[in-house]
């Protein structure tokens, strides 16, 4: 089977100064006295798995188990301190809904912004503009000024423009749950159908049953380290035992 | 990498580049050729008397150019109507006569120099010390002139008396005076650079071209470097470039009822503050002084503008780079073409200022397009380094607003670069945004082209803070998230 990501012994190693400097005057001082030591926190060691081409992968794990890091690391954003990530495709990170959402801009004005933050093209945004107002189903709002709207339509909204692509990866930190149960069912389809149309997908979930539910394998991470890769069933089972 | 678009954008801006040489050489290419100079002058203490028929002056000067084509004299007239030819003559050490020129005195104006030329200009004997007899036919007591005398040179505020060497003194017929006579020449320096101007535009672009070549290599090979960066800032990132541009707009102006027109009316307020405070100060002593102020303040605005908004560019946007990923630069990129487009809207203003106070439109406007050129490097290096410093200590921006405060008072804006005092000159010489806006005032007030060094200093000063920018900033990208 074709490679997407491959992940290979990465490891991220934060170093936290006894309290972080951020002022040349604090630097000083801490170095003068001496105090300037570093511990270090080890978010992720020596963590190798591949994902393969429409292969829906699920993360799970206590909080602050390395998860979320694990997935920055994948979308680029953390450059691993150790080993290397290698990610074939274009990837939309979903690790925030929205991001870059401006709340004095229109609607309409942050479709675009938010669009291209994502990077999508200016022609696909624009075929697919309908597209994300049906189904964020703002409807006549989409000129108003974000900070007019609702917190749910800003969700509604986030998500529409988040999926209405489809990307040959898919990072997803959680973002399942916006809007009220119409909105949650509707997205939940749309994730389903995303998955199903052959994109790679790994995603991060502390509800057992959407692993289950949506995965093929899973991978359990635990204070930084794999515990368990493999079959979802297997691995919630052994997460929950 | 989208090598077809990347391709001609590379190939525009190849073409960009000897569109712009290719301007310049015509827009200055006098300038490069023939450079004009005069002797120092003195300032002017007291006069010889009047010269009649039959008295000789005697004066040692230096020629200072290439080819020296004229004698400037000021005379004292007397406030009378005066008959009758001054003759001077530039004799050699044997005695022989080099150059002779000869003016009717009626010509000569009260405490001017006045040009007389000589009837061969003298060619190739730079540095040599020639005498300058003086002499007059037809000049008769009560209706001739004087020439002044004096020991002071006048450097900028100051008059500094100078020690006039024995030698260096004029005679009066044959008696020696108190100063120098207020005698200077003019000529025209052949400039070498303009044999070269083509070679050194070739060589930049030869390595300009084999180091984009190197890259692109490397690029196939699907290596990172600066070419790809800057080929999928244009061919990927545009979009989203764009967007963030428009974004910076909208924010800046929202609910104000103007809008944009604040990027107008902005240096056309402070310039009419600055110009109600400072021109009783500083009027008399400058041609122009309205655009002279409002170049210095539509520049050095951009400058300040763009340090610190750009300074901020990682720290404001902390949210989506801890959320999505695109490269760094893409974020001072995006706050700099912010301030460059409203430095464009405020150069509306300035050309309006131009056209009012009735100067004319020249060719060497077009020069100004180098010069930003120059500018926008400089202030995107200063961005970078800004911006770098300032994820990591917030302190930056305090300290900045203290620096650049310093800055622009060290920045000859709304006073006059004559009260500098000589000694200092050479470390206001060293401020890039002096060589940037004085290049600007000499292409729009002069209208003509700066000296060859001053191209230089620009693209010096431009590609120095702007590679310094890049490597500090490409250094460390990586750990800005870890910071934020």
């Amino acid at each position: 089977m074709e490679k997407m990501i491959e992940v290979r012994d990465v490891s991220m190693r934060f170093r936290m100064a006894n309290d972080r400097i951020s002022s040349i005057k604090e630097y000083v001082v801490a170095r003068l006295k001496g105090k300037l030591q570093y511990s270090e926190f080890e978010a992720l060691s020596h963590v190798s798995f591949d994902v393969g081409r429409g292969e829906v992968v699920g993360l799970v794990g206590h909080n602050g188990a390395g998860k979320s890091t694990l997935l920055k690391v994948i979308s680029g954003i953390l450059k691993p301190t150790g080993g290397s990530v290698a990610v074939h495709g274009n990837v939309v990170p979903m690790l925030e809904l929205g991001s870059g959402f401006d709340m004095d801009m229109t609607g309409r004005e942050n479709i675009f912004l938010n669009g291209a933050i994502l990077g999508y093209s200016e022609n696909f945004l624009r075929a697919k503009y309908d597209e994300i107002i049906a189904f964020s189903e703002i409807g006549q709002f989409i000129d108003v000024p974000l900070r007019n709207y609702s917190s749910g339509m800003i969700a509604r909204l986030a998500f529409s423009i988040a999926t209405v692509v489809e990307p040959e990866i898919l990072i997803v930190d959680e973002v399942l749950s916006v809007g009220d149960a119409d909105f949650q069912e509707k997205s939940k389809r749309r994730m389903m159908e995303l998955m199903g149309g052959g994109t790679t997908v790994l995603f991060v979930s502390h509800s057992m049953q959407q692993i289950r539910e949506m995965c093929g394998r899973a991978v359990w991470l635990e204070h930084g380290q794999m515990r368990l890769c493999g079959d979802a069933g297997a691995v919630c089972d052994a997460y929950r035992g | 990498m989208d090598w077809q678009k990347s391709k001609r954008f590379l190939l525009t801006l190849a073409a960009a580049y000897w569109a712009l040489a290719a301007l310049v050489y015509f827009v200055a290419g006098d300038q490069f050729h023939r450079l004009t100079v005069t002797s120092d002058a003195l300032a002017p203490s007291s006069a010889v008397g009047e010269i009649v028929d039959g008295m000789e002056l005697r004066q040692r000067v230096t020629l200072i150019a290439d080819s020296v084509q004229s004698v400037d004299v000021m005379a004292a007239t007397y406030g009378r109507a005066n008959a009758g030819t001054m003759r001077l003559r530039l004799v050699d050490q044997q005695g022989e006569t080099v150059a002779a020129a000869s003016c009717d005195v009626s010509s000569l104006k009260e405490s001017q120099y006045v040009g007389v030329p000589f009837d061969s200009a003298i060619e190739h004997r730079k540095g040599e010390a020639l005498t300058l007899v003086i002499d007059t036919q037809g000049c008769l007591p009560g209706a001739s002139v004087s020439l002044y005398t004096g020991n002071q040179a006048t450097t900028g505020r100051f008059d500094i008396v100078q020690n006039i060497a024995e030698e260096d003194r004029y005679t009066l017929d044959g008696a020696p005076g108190v100063g120098k006579l207020c005698v200077r020449l003019s000529g025209v320096d052949t400039l070498a650079f303009y044999r070269v101007y083509w070679v050194i535009v070739a060589a930049a672009f030869a390595l300009a071209a084999a180091l984009g070549r190197y890259w692109w290599r490397q690029a196939m090979r699907g290596e990172n470097n600066p070419l790809v960066s800057l080929c999928t800032l244009r061919t990927r990132y545009s979009f989203l470039l764009r967007q963030l541009v428009s974004r910076d707009f909208k924010t800046k102006y929202k609910r104000s009822a103007l809008g944009m027109l604040w990027s107008f009316l902005n240096p056309l307020l402070t310039m009419a503050v600055q110009y109600v405070v400072f021109s009783t100060l500083f009027r008399s002593s400058t041609p122009n002084y309205a655009v002279y102020l409002l170049t210095g303040i539509v520049f050095f605005s951009f400058f300040n503008e763009a340090a610190s908004m750009g300074m901020t560019s990682i720290t404001g946007n902390a949210a989506l780079i801890k959320k999505v990923y695109m490269p760094k630069y893409i974020y001072p990129v995006s706050r700099l073409v912010s301030s460059l487009i409203n430095f464009g809207l405020s150069l509306v203003p300035l050309l309006l200022v131009v056209l009012l106070t009735g100067l004319p439109l020249r060719p060497s406007l077009l020069l100004l397009a180098f010069d930003v050129l120059c500018l926008m490097g400089f202030v995107m290096g200063m961005v970078l380094l800004l911006t770098t410093a300032m994820t990591f200590f917030q302190d930056t921006q305090f300290l900045w607003g203290v620096v650049s405060m310093m800055w622009m008072y060290l920045t000859p804006i709304f006073y006059m670069e004559t009260i500098i005092p000589q000694k200092l000159l050479v470390f206001y010489h060293m401020n890039p945004m002096y060589q940037y806006i004085t290049f600007a005032r000499i292409c729009i007030i002069d209208g003509v082209s700066p000296a060859p060094t001053a191209y230089l200093w620009c693209i010096v000063s431009s590609l120095t803070v702007l590679l310094l920018g890049i490597a500090a900033f490409k250094r460390h990208q990586d750990q800005f998230v870890l910071y934020l």
